[in-house]
């Protein structure tokens, strides 16, 4: 699934980024050459973005004058990072004692907009799984956290919703299509919710 | 292919997070994945509670 040039094709504004995750992901310094080869910008380009952020004080030019390590600002970047990811912890406990319990992949999504965003998982230990990458976006009318979140949406976005999304059938091998989801159907997941969880 | 979700929500109601299982029917029927449902809202009700 990895795409051999990120850089081709990308939004500009995330080249920058791709070239520190080039270089955290090598772990030994690297030329602009280097980096590029999976990037593939034009040549003037990643010398310039490189230059740049050597200036910033992402990058640190190594002593052969060729190639590049992090800087001191990617590195005080990363700290900060992993401090921030004690947050996580505490998340993803959760997900691992519902996962002891349950046994099967369970995940934790965040609505945005029409969709559904995964941003943590415990993976089941079984080999027949369906995986789904986090990050990934799913439509709200065709998963079950989905469906979930529109019984809890307010009347007016739900309305809203309705009246304009694009309700196609997401092909699933041999399943069966899932029901599509209506106002009723909406209005009784939300009555199911017992009401220690409501509030 | 079944599938539980339950959200965890803030003070207002509003969602916040999704909580989800899957597993494939073969090996997880609809009434075992009912069984568990308690889990579920309970680990829900820890996730809202982290915010």
């Amino acid at each position: 699934m990895k795409d051999p040039h990120p850089g081709s094709g990308t939004s500009p504004s995330l080249r920058n980024l791709q070239i520190l995750e080039v270089l955290a992901r090598a772990g030994r310094p690297l030329t602009a050459t280097e980096i590029n080869a999976d990037l593939g910008l034009p040549k003037p380009t990643i010398h310039r973005l490189v230059a740049h952020l050597e200036q910033e004080g992402y990058l640190s030019r190594q002593l052969d004058g060729r190639s590049y390590l992090p800087g001191h600002k990617l590195r005080r970047m990363m700290l900060g990072v992993m401090h921030a990811a004690q947050f996580d912890l505490a998340r993803h406990d959760v997900l691992v004692r519902l996962f002891e319990s349950v046994g099967e992949t369970c995940s934790i999504s965040i609505p945005d907009g029409d969709s559904l965003v995964y941003v943590d998982r415990v993976e089941t230990h079984w080999p027949l799984r369906l995986v789904i990458a986090l990050g990934t976006r799913v439509p709200l009318h065709a998963t079950a956290a989905g469906k979930a979140c529109l019984a809890f949406m307010n009347p007016g976005s739900l309305e809203h919703y309705l009246r304009h999304a694009k309700l196609h059938p997401i092909p699933s091998g041999r399943c069966p299509a899932p029901p599509p989801c209506s106002r009723r159907s909406c209005a009784s997941a939300s009555r199911a919710m017992p009401p220690t969880t409501r509030s | 292919m079944v599938a539980a979700s339950v959200p965890a929500l803030d003070g207002r109601g509003r969602v916040l997070a999704l909580l989800t299982f899957h597993a494939p029917i073969q090996r997880m029927s609809m009434q075992a994945m009912m069984s568990h449902l308690p889990a579920l809202r309970r680990a829900a009700a820890e996730l809202a509670e982290l915010v």
